[in-house]
């Protein structure tokens, strides 16, 4: 929220949470960036500890909120399904517990290191709460260290426009003359290819895997920042500041960095949001065609994609990770919006 | 009056036969929704399960292998070899001509053998003959004479390949570059059109010279997406879909209208040790992964019990099988091994995988990364698109960086040579053959040397029984499964045959 | 920020043609379009043409396509070559002999060096042939005849279904802004940008085909095959346009001439679309052929969940068999139809907006 907007800072915080739109995307997001940060202690178990007679287990099946004995609270039983059996509903009833001891992790390169869990299960038995995958997998759990894998997607795809974009156009857009030429021929060039072609294209040359696909994704947002920065400094070069700060001597480089960039830095912000979103749809697209991340990486896309199998027979599969990838996209967009609204300096009521 | 009523009679016969006409031309087409559309429908080009398919209805070969596994005879009439075995001579059956009316001569068999190991064509099956026979005589009209450098004994396996195929000289010669748009054969159906990317229309050949067919029409669609195409079948917009995901088969089956039909195929699914990476080259650890691996927990639960834990490199069904006895599931005893390697603490690897080329392969992988985990084997999964992934197992030694991978084979011609030869003889190795784990063994290689050139079906019997016996003790891979077929069938048709080479075949198909 | 960029962009004679600067507009406004775009592209697109004739306007841009579907082949030309694989190996398959892949790369001329295949294809390409594709063995030219308009039948169905959901939806809401018809008919179009088309597409033949039985599964032939297809693809632009039309149609109901006509006791329907949809569809137009892009990039995806035979499919399919020429091919051809589309949009804004001249 660097930017030098015109706008005093209540303003704009009060425009920024004045649409109940807007308020739905903070709330999305940040419980995306919470889930994210904490996936080993929200998720009960390991992303990827597989039971091959427990797949396809439907969510929310034997979960009751009284006890055996009437207790109120949330009681869950033991379920066993086999790809072509029903689904077997154990007798006992076990407690769920917030924050319970289970399955080691450690996260953070290693800073974390625990086996506390938000919540578990009393017992020896596992519970599924938005099911299980083909694998036998806990799509919660998944999904939860997922949110970290689309996160990472989402920023240094972001990073790699950013990074490689906005210095391009702000390059091109002051220098101007030749080199202004051949950067947007090259940049013309990228956007003669739709951007999903790109990355398939890159990560067909490259090979599948995470940092492959981000890269991709990344490669694929350049011109998008390029073209976007290069309008914005055009039409910061001539102005009385830049021309004053020339005066005093300043370099090209300093005047870039001190004036130009923070100068253009709303439409970046807003684009960035917006571009998260489309980074996320695209690694789900790259997914489908089996072009994204490797399993058994928890990738959203990925699991959506391979859920999609099951659909006639074990749809939620294939829903919960949808819906996770809708939300988020939904999550970035609304705040995109929102940061328009609050940012620009003229704005509507 | 009478008139009027002569009229009104006629029109009402018209109007009837007009929609008798048109409820038969649309209920006469069969459909089978295949999983790609195909690649060429020029024989010696048609490379893939696909393409053969729709091929084996327009055109024939000399002999054919029957869905239980035989080897019989199909355009030819007579066959014999000469007491040395070098040459083999095929008398042709009388009277059949191609569906552009000219004769199927002893010419047209020495057009086209010729024809698939002419470089100029370039097709991938021409090591099928290629280097296997020398010269290829039309000696009259209908007879036509083979001449081998040295005994080959799977010859006549080899010549009931679908790329093989007896097509027509004067078509291939008259179309020229086209001609993979516009086959023409002796089959009981002769080519329509080709919808490229989505059917193939194929019509009923009037003039077949053996049974005629059933069905008037066949179309073969092209659906990648499996849900697509179990849909397609569910609504009656197709007949057969091939490929059914284990996890639909329980839903098809309920369906009143569909049958779903299992069929073994010849295809093993196997890992291969690298044999020139450590620990792989210790064949105690090869032993372990083998014993901690569980098959059957595969087959029952990835594959939905569709499919058949391996027993031997090859699969029944094909000439040579026997059941030589896997490697049992015991975690324990693979702990053991280990600790007799010197591993007891287990060790990181990387397991490769395709994915999306054999049935649920990721998968499969997946669980072998857990049962690995339990014997304290760390591996790490490595997926490849299918391009990057044959070309990176098929590099040479000393630049192939695979440890352990997965891959499958067919024995498509149903002999034990094509299932072992080329995947465990010492001259196979990668980037020469399919043998990419780098495996070899004199021994072996002796016996599968005389397998190849012995005239006595028995002997070969019991030669690749020994064979088979050297690699399990070996173990230069863990042999997992062999697949099944999982085809959807709606009832109204019958007659329809899934063929162990992965072929669904609609020559005898009816509708009830 | 806008209003300055405008500025520029209209003060400054760049190398930039009329679409490229209203993507750079666009590219802020491309969920949300306000005063400032719809006034400046009206001037951006007078200032241009003020001072060209329509033909050398037209002959001039398309001598800057040669260039840039150069560079676009070069990029395609180089990154095929250095994917991981070998045409020839996957062609000839896992029973491969090295002398059956020898003779099929020089069948296909892939052992010769890499700047003589360049060469040969270039002077190949100058005679308008694309070469001959190395899986399906048959000429490109053919091939891309073949899947290429089903994917433009399916593009322009796409975009008639989110003309026909879009833009009455912007109207809608824009004429109850801040009401729950309008917040409802916002999110939905935010949902409809933030869905994986192929969850969408998969769910559609599972309730559509299999359920309900309305519409075939795949495959072409009549318009029922199109619909799913076209609903799939269309639903992320429609939801674009709606909002578009939406901030477009406020901006000119909030106007001047507008409110003047309305006091001059005009019809509300007739001010609506005689004079505010006229004007509002200006953005509209333009948003319009930037999404003819994102459509055909979406098509390859549609494509495969509706086994539609498109260039899409050509396309993915032509990666992972390594088919050279028909990677290249494919690519040419869409990257020409994303320009040319470009193209043709700038010159239809001339026709909506009166005002622009090209003489």
């Amino acid at each position: 929220m660097a930017a030098k907007t015109n706008t005093s800072p209540p303003r704009w915080r009060k425009k920024l949470f004045s649409s109940w739109l807007a308020r739905l995307g903070f709330v999305l997001i940040g419980l995306f960036l919470f889930v994210a940060a904490f996936a080993p202690i929200i998720a009960p178990y390991d992303p990827n500890s597989q039971n091959l007679r427990a797949t396809y287990v439907p969510p929310f099946v034997g979960m009751s909120l009284t006890g055996p004995e009437g207790q109120l609270g949330l009681w869950v039983r033991e379920i066993n399904r086999t790809p072509l059996g029903e689904v077997m509903i154990g007798e006992t009833q076990y407690p769920v517990k917030l924050f319970v001891r289970g399955d080691a992790w450690s996260w953070w390169g290693g800073i974390l290191r625990s086996d506390f869990h938000l919540f578990g299960v009393d017992g020896a038995i596992k519970w599924y709460p938005f099911g299980a995958d083909e694998q036998g997998r806990d799509i919660f759990s998944r999904l939860a260290y997922g949110a970290w894998i689309s996160l990472s997607i989402g920023l240094i795809a972001v990073g790699i426009g950013l990074g490689v974009g906005v210095p391009l156009g702000v390059v091109s857009g002051y220098a101007g003359g030749r080199l202004d030429l051949v950067v947007q021929r090259l940049v013309d060039i990228m956007l003669s290819f739709p951007g999903i072609l790109l990355a398939i294209v890159l990560v067909a040359t490259f090979g599948t895997g995470l940092t492959n696909v981000m890269i991709a994704v990344g490669i694929a947002t350049i011109p998008n920042y390029a073209r976007l920065v290069r309008g914005s400094v055009l039409s910061l070069r001539d102005r009385e500041f830049v021309e004053a700060s020339k005066a005093l001597g300043n370099n090209d480089w300093r005047i870039m960095a001190q004036h130009i960039v923070p100068n253009a830095l709303s439409p970046i912000i807003v684009q960035s949001s917006l571009q998260m979103a489309i980074a996320i749809l695209f690694a789900a697209g790259l997914g489908f065609l089996g072009l994204g991340a490797r399993p058994p990486e928890p990738e959203w896309g990925l699991m959506l994609a391979r859920g999609r199998e099951y659909l006639a027979t074990a749809p939620h599969v294939a829903t919960f990770p949808g819906l996770a990838i809708m939300a988020v996209a939904l999550g970035f967009n609304l705040l995109g919006d929102a940061l328009r609204d609050a940012l620009d300096p003229r704005g509507k009521s | 009056m009478k008139k009027q009523f002569v009229l009104l009679a006629g029109a009402v016969v018209a109007v009837t036969a007009l929609g008798a006409s048109l409820v038969t031309a649309q209920q006469r087409t069969f459909v089978i929704a295949q999983g790609t559309d195909p690649t060429s429908l020029d024989a010696p080009l048609a490379t893939d399960s696909p393409s053969a398919t729709v091929v084996s209805h327009i055109s024939e070969t000399l002999f054919e292998y029957t869905a239980d596994g035989r080897t019989v005879p199909k355009l030819v009439e007579s066959f014999r070899f000469s007491s040395d075995r070098k040459v083999l001579t095929m008398k042709l059956r009388s009277g059949i001509k191609f569906h552009d009316g000219t004769d199927l001569n002893a010419q047209a068999v020495k057009f086209n053998l010729e024809r698939l190991v002419d470089p100029a064509l370039a097709s991938s099956f021409a090591f099928l003959l290629r280097g296997r026979v020398t010269s290829i005589e039309a000696v009259d009209n209908l007879t036509v004479r083979m001449t081998m450098p040295t005994p080959f004994a799977p010859v006549l396996a080899h010549l009931t390949h679908s790329s093989t195929s007896i097509q027509s000289p004067a078509a291939i010669r008259k179309s020229g570059a086209t001609y993979r748009d516009n086959p023409v054969g002796t089959g009981p159906f002769s080519f329509e059109r080709w919808q490229k990317g989505q059917a193939v229309e194929l019509a009923k050949n009037p003039d077949y010279w053996g049974t005629k067919a059933n069905v008037d029409k066949m179309r073969f669609l092209a659906v990648p997406e499996a849900t697509t195409r179990m849909a397609l079948v569910e609504t009656g917009q197709a007949q057969v879909a091939v490929r059914v995901p284990p996890q639909d088969v329980a839903r098809l089956d309920a369906n009143a209208n569909i049958d779903v039909i299992r069929t073994p195929s010849v295809r093993t699914i196997f890992l291969y040790f690298n044999q020139t990476k450590a620990p792989f080259n210790n064949v105690l650890v090869r032993r372990a992964m083998n014993h901690a691996i569980n098959k059957s927990d595969i087959v029952n639960f990835v594959l939905g019990g569709f499919g058949r834990a391996s027993d031997a490199p090859i699969s029944p069904g094909v000439f040579g099988y026997t059941n030589i006895g896997g490697y049992e599931y015991n975690p324990e005893l693979a702990k053991r091994l280990l600790r007799q390697a010197g591993l007891p603490n287990g060790f990181n690897m990387v397991l490769s995988s395709p994915n999306g080329r054999y049935l649920q392969d990721i998968r499969v992988t997946e669980a072998i990364q857990s049962q690995l985990r339990a014997v304290g084997i760390n591996a790490t999964i490595n997926t490849l698109e299918w391009g990057a992934y044959l070309a990176a197992s098929n590099q040479p030694k000393d630049k192939n960086d695979f440890q352990v991978a997965m891959l499958g084979w067919g024995a498509v011609t149903g002999d034990a040579d094509y299932g072992l030869y080329g995947l465990f003889h010492t001259s196979q190795q990668a980037p020469n053959g399919f043998n990419r784990g780098f495996y070899s063994n004199p021994q072996l290689d002796k016996i599968l040397d005389q397998a190849r050139i012995s005239t006595d079906p028995k002997a070969r019997q019991s030669m690749y029984k020994t064979a088979m016996q050297v690699i399990r003790n070996d173990a230069p891979w863990v042999m997992l499964h062999s697949e099944q077929q999982v085809t959807a069938l709606r009832k109204e048709i019958t007659g329809v045959v899934v063929h162990p080479t992965e072929r669904v075949l609609g020559m005898d198909a009816r509708f009830r | 920020m806008r209003r300055v960029i405008v500025r520029i962009v209209l003060t400054k004679n760049l190398n930039l043609s009329q679409t490229q600067k209203i993507k750079i507009i666009l590219k802020l406004e491309i969920n949300k379009i306000t005063r400032e775009t719809f006034q400046s592209s009206k001037l951006i697109a007078h200032s241009l043409y003020t001072r060209t004739h329509l033909t050398t306007y037209i002959a001039r841009r398309l001598l800057t396509v040669i260039p840039t579907m150069l560079g676009v082949l070069l990029v395609v030309f180089a990154m095929v070559r250095l994917a991981p694989g070998d045409p020839a190996e996957l062609l000839a398959g896992e029973f491969a002999t090295p002398e059956t892949i020898k003779i099929i790369r020089e069948r296909f001329g892939l052992d010769q060096p890499v700047l003589t295949q360049l060469g040969l294809y270039l002077s190949n390409l100058a005679q308008g042939d694309l070469g001959e594709s190395t899986s399906k063995r048959s000429p490109v030219t053919k091939e891309i005849l073949t899947y290429f308009p089903n994917t433009l039948v399916l593009t322009i169905a796409a975009m008639l279904v989110a003309l026909l959901i879009g833009i009455p939806a912007g109207i809608i809401s824009a004429l109850r802004p801040g009401t729950i018809v309008d917040l409802l008919a916002m999110l939905g179009a935010l949902i409809g940008v933030s869905m994986p088309v192929f969850w969408f597409g998969l769910m559609a033949i599972l309730l559509f085909s299999v359920q309900l039985g309305w519409f075939p599964v795949a495959g072409t032939g009549t318009i029922g095959h199109l619909v799913l297809p076209a609903i799939t693809l269309g639903l992320g632009t429609a939801s674009i346009l709606a909002r578009i039309t939406r901030s477009s149609m406020l901006e000119v109901l909030s106007q001047d001439f507008i409110r003047s006509a309305r006091a001059k006791g005009l019809a509300g329907r007739t001010v609506i679309f005689k004079h505010g949809l006229r004007n509002a569809l200006i953005p509209v137009v333009t948003v319009v052929g930037l999404q003819f892009g994102g459509l055909l990039e979406g098509a390859v995806i549609t494509e495969t969940v509706f086994a539609y035979p498109g260039i899409g499919q050509l396309l993915v399919g032509g990666i992972l068999a390594r088919d050279y020429p028909i990677v290249q091919g494919s690519v040419l051809v869409i990257a020409l139809a994303f320009i040319l589309i470009n193209l043709i949009i700038d010159l239809l804004y001339g026709t909506i907006d009166p005002r622009i001249r090209y003489d």
